[in-house]
């Protein structure tokens, strides 16, 4: 039995404080989850195992999530897929497996065995590789099938690249229904040798990228039976850098196969191979990305020219773009402006400062809107200064006196530019000679837009004021003779009323005053012809009044029913106290400002005449008796005063 | 059966030779040769009359007339010879059908200057009337049945009462002159007629009471007050003598009014009773 001595309590608390540590690591055991996941686009029934460290999810351990719907592909079609893979703490590792199908089928089944086989027709991607440490990392193998009757028709897409962490490796092979690519790297991914574009039928090259290193040298490929090729870098750079095979590669080599007039070289089939090939890694990269850490792409890397821009082509850059910002406001907002369009027809200087900012438009803003391109792109610092302003500018720089049909412009302070060096600086210099001649000639234009727009305005408002007279006129003129009899004063001074504003109005100096005044007025005119409508229905409105208090009684002595008008102090009121009034106000004390107030009266104290045939009114009776004031008649018949006396 | 209806027949006729020989046996009335007429008098009447309504179909019927007539001095309106309160529960079958049943209070006074009987003696009555209207045209005619039992008393101190019956119809038209119907503002003239008949123990003979023959200008003021004026030529016999008759020419004016005093409310449906 050994003794418990103080090196043995040492060692057991030692055990201890390691089984806590144990312990805590179960904490990070994986737990599975098995269930509905939505991945981007997919969305699917996923299984797979997590921990969960610091609060944070981390895939650990087999992934595997697919879908298919029975139903939808008998129905119409439908979108399967399946995803299986491994993650170790995030980082895709071990074999993965994607397919996606897109599959029709005919309905027709057959039974093999214990199962039902359903013929399908479609398409079926499927890509298959190692991954290690969310890199691509071993032979990565993309399919695209076309599947007729369940079985492989025609294989539409191929690509086989070796990677080793990430970086391809030895030779690639790509191929699609019509060609075949082969090419190889050296260790480090940079594209080495000839990469070569075979005809899927006759073996034959039909076009082939010459790389040294990672530089592309030439671009040669038959064209029609005629051998045509391109030299890209005959020289290097002084310096470069290393860059992906992506997007930004190919608009590179776009834009210095296009100045060496060349432009036909990217349009060949190894481009678009390429691109399709990178379109197929990046579809996988999204699942990966969405899921963990991962970088998956066919890293080809290759070499190009680096111009890297200094703080202080970069502040030029800062300024220009800022410049630009503003010019292409000027020459958008001008060149969609329907006003304009309509205003350059008949003025000729409007027509011109038109043709000015379209010429600058072509010849500064376009250009600019490419350079700004480039920076967002971050293709800038891979062109040399030359080569950018060459493919902003193919015909060379623009000159200072714009030309175009057979005018000429020249923008303010020209002198001042010069357009010399192919920098940044004369880049800016340029930007802001365009920005100097937009503002100049949005300053002069606008003042033309205003004035048109005001003289647009004067004829769209006497227009109307004339159309509104008339028709007052008209109205006038229409009504019949016995109700001019008793509201003709009325309506007559409607008209002379109008046409005294209208007299007024003309003889008003052009100014702000006078277009206030003349908004003022078409609003009053409308409501003159209101008005005259409330003054000439009015005769109608007593009778329906008058007809309204009848209460029919039945007369004993006749042994006849009679007619007998009701609440007379209230249509006494109304008859000979309320509509006198309102009919003075009209014919002697008529102005714009109470024009509305009036118009209302009219029509609000014939609404309230209505509704007080049904109501109880005996204290408004009482309240009536002998009442003369017009005023109190309004308020005792709760209408709105006329506002002023 | 023939010999049946000569006896009956005869038996009547027997009677009423009897009757009649009694009355005259007892007043000794000598008939005149042939009709005398009065000379006529001359009168004045003012007269009210009152529908008030109570309810969807009885109104309250009140009239009171005050009638004057002639002295030696003063033609029409000499003195005082009626006041007269008529009043009665009307009952509105329909807007052109009505009945009435009420009382009567009339207050007569001696108009014979020479007499030196009482001043005034009261007159009772019982009346009932059936009236109809029909329209014309723009006019209106009407017919009125009116039966009056009647309690009468001389001015002779301690007479008694002497009850008769009046069999009243009268037939009136009423014409609207500016206007093509009755309402508001309406002059209207209104030609009428009644014959008033009398009977009971004490008519002997004068039967014809009263032939009224008259013509009215009349006002709508508004449908609850209407005024008219008008002139009247009546003759009668007299009680006392079948062959004597009284003439009079009367000036009426009238004043018809016919309050409401319900409530809207109830108002409402009383206007057309009918239809």
């Amino acid at each position: 039995m050994p003794r418990c001595t103080k090196s043995h309590v040492q060692r057991l608390s030692i055990c201890f404080l390691t089984l806590i540590g144990t312990y805590s690591g179960f904490s990070q055991l994986r737990q599975p989850y098995s269930g509905p996941l939505q991945l981007g686009a997919y969305q699917g029934n996923a299984n797979y195992t997590y921990k969960v460290i610091e609060g944070d999810t981390v895939l650990d351990g087999t992934f595997q999530m697919k879908r298919s719907n029975l139903e939808a592909l008998l129905q119409k079609s439908d979108s399967s897929f399946s995803i299986s893979g491994n993650f170790s703490n995030d980082y895709p590792s071990g074999n993965w497996r994607f397919q996606f199908g897109e599959f029709k089928s005919d309905s027709t089944t057959q039974v093999v065995d214990f199962q039902y086989k359903l013929n399908v027709d479609g398409v079926q991607n499927e890509a298959f590789g190692a991954m290690s440490q969310g890199r691509p990392d071993g032979v990565w193998q993309f399919r695209t099938n076309h599947i007729k009757n369940s079985e492989i028709e025609q294989t539409l897409f191929h690509s086989s690249i070796e990677f080793d962490q990430g970086v391809p490796q030895k030779s690639f092979q790509i191929q699609n229904s019509s060609s075949t690519l082969v090419g190889r790297f050296l260790r480090d991914g940079l594209a080495h040798d000839e990469w070569t574009l075979y005809d899927i039928d006759d073996l034959d090259a039909i076009e082939s990228w010459q790389f040294d290193d990672g530089w592309l040298k030439t671009i040669s490929f038959t064209e029609n039976g005629s051998a045509t090729s391109a030299v890209l870098y005959a020289d290097t750079p002084e310096q470069s850098t290393v860059i992906t095979m992506d997007s930004r590669y190919f608009q590179i080599l776009g834009l210095k196969a296009s100045l060496n007039g060349n432009a036909q070289v990217l349009e060949q089939h190894m481009n678009a191979l390429l691109k399709q090939n990178a379109e197929q890694y990046e579809k996988i990269n999204a699942i990966f990305t969405e899921l963990g850490e991962a970088s998956f792409y066919p890293d080809f890397k290759v070499r190009v020219g680096h111009y890297p821009l200094d703080s202080l082509a970069m502040q030029q850059l800062a300024e220009i773009r800022d410049l630009h910002t503003q010019s292409k406001k000027i020459t958008d907002g001008y060149l969609n402006n329907t006003q304009l369009s309509i205003l350059k027809l008949s003025d000729a200087r409007a027509n011109y400062l038109y043709g000015a900012i379209a010429a600058i438009a072509e010849k500064y803003v376009q250009p600019f809107d490419a350079l700004v391109a480039y920076s967002d792109n971050g293709i800038l610092p891979l062109l040399s200064r030359s080569e950018l302003i060459n493919s902003l500018w193919a015909n060379g720089l623009p000159n200072k006196e714009l030309q175009w049909d057979d005018a000429t412009y020249t923008g303010p302070n020209a002198a001042q530019y010069r357009f010399e060096l192919a920098d940044m600086a004369t880049l800016l210099q340029m930007a802001t000679y365009a920005n100097g001649s937009l503002q100049a000639i949005a300053l002069e234009l606008n003042e033309k837009l205003i004035q048109d727009k005001r003289q647009q305005e004067y004829l769209n408002i006497e227009e109307q004021l004339i159309q509104k007279r008339n028709a007052l006129r008209q109205f006038v003129d229409s009504v019949a003779n016995s109700e001019r009899n008793a509201y003709g004063p009325a309506l007559n001074n409607i008209i002379v009323f109008a046409d005294e504003r209208l007299g007024t109005y003309s003889n008003m100096a052009e100014g702000s005053d006078k277009l206030d005044m003349g908004r003022t007025m078409v609003s009053c005119f409308d409501t003159l012809n209101g008005l005259a409508k409330a003054v000439a229905i009015q005769t109608e409105r007593n009778q329906e009044i008058e007809t309204t208090y009848l209460d029919a009684i039945w007369n004993p002595f006749m042994a006849t029913i009679m007619n007998e008008e009701v609440k007379k102090r209230i249509t006494n009121a109304y008859r000979r106290v309320l509509l006198p009034y309102l009919v003075q106000k009209t014919t002697t004390e008529l102005r714009c400002e109470n024009a509305q107030a009036l118009l209302t009266a009219y029509d609000a104290a014939y609404e309230r005449m209505l509704q007080l045939r049904e109501e109880e009114t005996q204290k408004l009776e009482r309240k009536l008796k002998r009442e003369q004031d017009p005023l109190v008649v309004m308020q005792l018949f709760n209408l709105e005063p006329l506002g002023e006396n | 059966m023939n010999a049946n209806f000569k006896r009956i027949f005869g038996l009547c006729l027997w009677v009423m030779f009897w009757c009649t020989t009694n009355t005259y046996g007892q007043d000794e009335v000598i008939l005149p040769s042939e009709s005398k007429f009065k000379e006529p008098k001359s009168r004045i009447w003012f007269n009210t009359y009152g529908n008030i309504r109570i309810s969807k179909r009885l109104f309250w019927d009140a009239q009171t007339h005050f009638r004057f007539e002639e002295t030696e001095d003063t033609p029409f309106i000499g003195q005082i010879g009626q006041i007269y309160n008529r009043h009665a529960i009307g009952y509105i079958y329909s807007k052109r059908i009505n009945f009435s049943l009420g009382g009567v209070l009339r207050i007569n006074f001696n108009t014979d200057e020479d007499s030196s009987d009482r001043n005034v003696v009261p007159e009772w009555r019982i009346w009932h009337q059936y009236q109809f209207a029909q329209p014309l045209y723009a006019a209106m005619i009407y017919h009125r049945i009116r039966i009056e039992h009647r309690w009468t008393q001389g001015f002779e101190e301690n007479s008694d009462y002497i009850y008769r019956n009046r069999w009243r119809y009268m037939f009136r038209a009423k014409i609207p002159l500016n206007n093509n119907k009755f309402e508001p503002n309406t002059i209207y003239v209104s030609p009428e007629a009644e014959l008033i008949m009398q009977s009971g123990k004490e008519v002997v003979g004068s039967v014809m009471e009263d032939l009224r023959l008259t013509t009215t200008l009349g006002y709508i003021v508004t449908p609850r007050l209407t005024l008219a004026g008008g002139i009247m030529y009546s003759h009668g016999q007299t009680l006392e003598n079948p062959g004597e008759f009284k003439q009079n020419w009367t000036v009426r004016l009238h004043c018809y009014f016919s309050p409401d005093f319900r409530r809207v409310r109830n108002k409402l449906p009383a206007i057309h009773l009918d239809d």
